[in-house]
């Protein structure tokens, strides 16, 4: 009996992602920062409604000071993932399957960019690098 | 006359929702005479131009940061006497000591209700 803990039901080979992580973590930046622009929006059309003839209550004060702060987050999460992201790699046997992927979200939107990389990826793995006449001598 | 009435205020900041913020909360505060710019080196030609009495700007912005503005203010002839107030996310030590030593006169932490705001400001000119 090998003493390794048993694997995962979500995780093992079958099913895997071919993504690298440093691809994840590319793309998980331009996720974050396709948020940051939705943040952005939200803040120029809340302050268009802003008017010094209806105060606001002091809770909604506040509470419109933490868009800024949850914008300036998601530019450091941004800044964060594209400084590191290329030196990201999984660790031996462990990878992202489909399974583990779809369970761990709420929203299939919030996986489609990784799952059409993972996808383009296989397809130019597949793709014959040499044409039917072309002569491999190694 | 109260200095609410003869003030006039500066608010910099890049985002329009805290510049919006600011505006609505000194109008509360009955200070009217008030001017907003989205950036440092458009504030900086206004100021020149115009000058104000005080200064209240972000900490964080692009191109020139609140701290800078304040060292640009600082060194020129017409803006040098300007009160200023930082309003800073993130109050760190290093953030506050640099701007005590360029002349910062007061700042505020974020997020802030208006009375701090109004506090931060009459800690600098005097009752509003």
């Amino acid at each position: 009996m090998s003493d390794a803990p048993a694997p995962h039901p979500q995780e093992g080979p079958p099913g895997h992602l071919d993504l690298p992580a440093p691809e994840l973590a590319e793309i998980l930046a331009g996720q974050v920062a396709g948020l940051r622009g939705l943040t952005s929006g939200l803040e120029e059309a809340l302050s268009a409604s802003l008017c010094t003839c209806k105060p606001l209550t002091e809770d909604a004060f506040l509470t419109l000071q933490r868009i800024d702060y949850m914008r300036q987050a998601l530019k450091d999460l941004e800044g964060i993932l594209q400084r590191f992201g290329p030196s990201l790699d999984w660790a031996d046997g462990h990878g992202v399957t489909h399974e583990a992927l779809h369970a761990s979200v709420d929203m299939g939107d919030s996986i489609k960019p990784i799952l059409k990389a993972s996808k383009n990826r296989s397809k130019e793995e597949d793709t014959p690098t040499h044409g039917a006449g072309d002569l491999d001598l190694w | 006359m109260a200095l609410r009435d003869q003030i006039r205020i500066m608010v910099v900041d890049d985002m329009s929702t805290s510049r919006g913020l600011i505006t609505q909360a000194l109008d509360a505060f009955g200070v009217r005479n008030v001017a907003t710019s989205s950036d440092g080196p458009t504030a900086l030609k206004t100021l020149e131009a115009k000058p104000v009495h005080l200064v209240i700007s972000d900490f964080n912005m692009p191109g020139m940061d609140g701290l800078q503005l304040l060292h640009q203010l600082r060194s020129g002839a017409k803006t040098k006497g300007v009160g200023f107030i930082l309003i800073t996310g993130k109050a760190d030590k290093a953030i506050i000591d640099k701007g005590k030593q360029l002349g910062m006169n007061n700042f505020l932490k974020k997020p802030f209700e208006p009375n701090d705001l109004r506090a931060c400001i009459e800690a600098v000119v005097g009752r509003l």
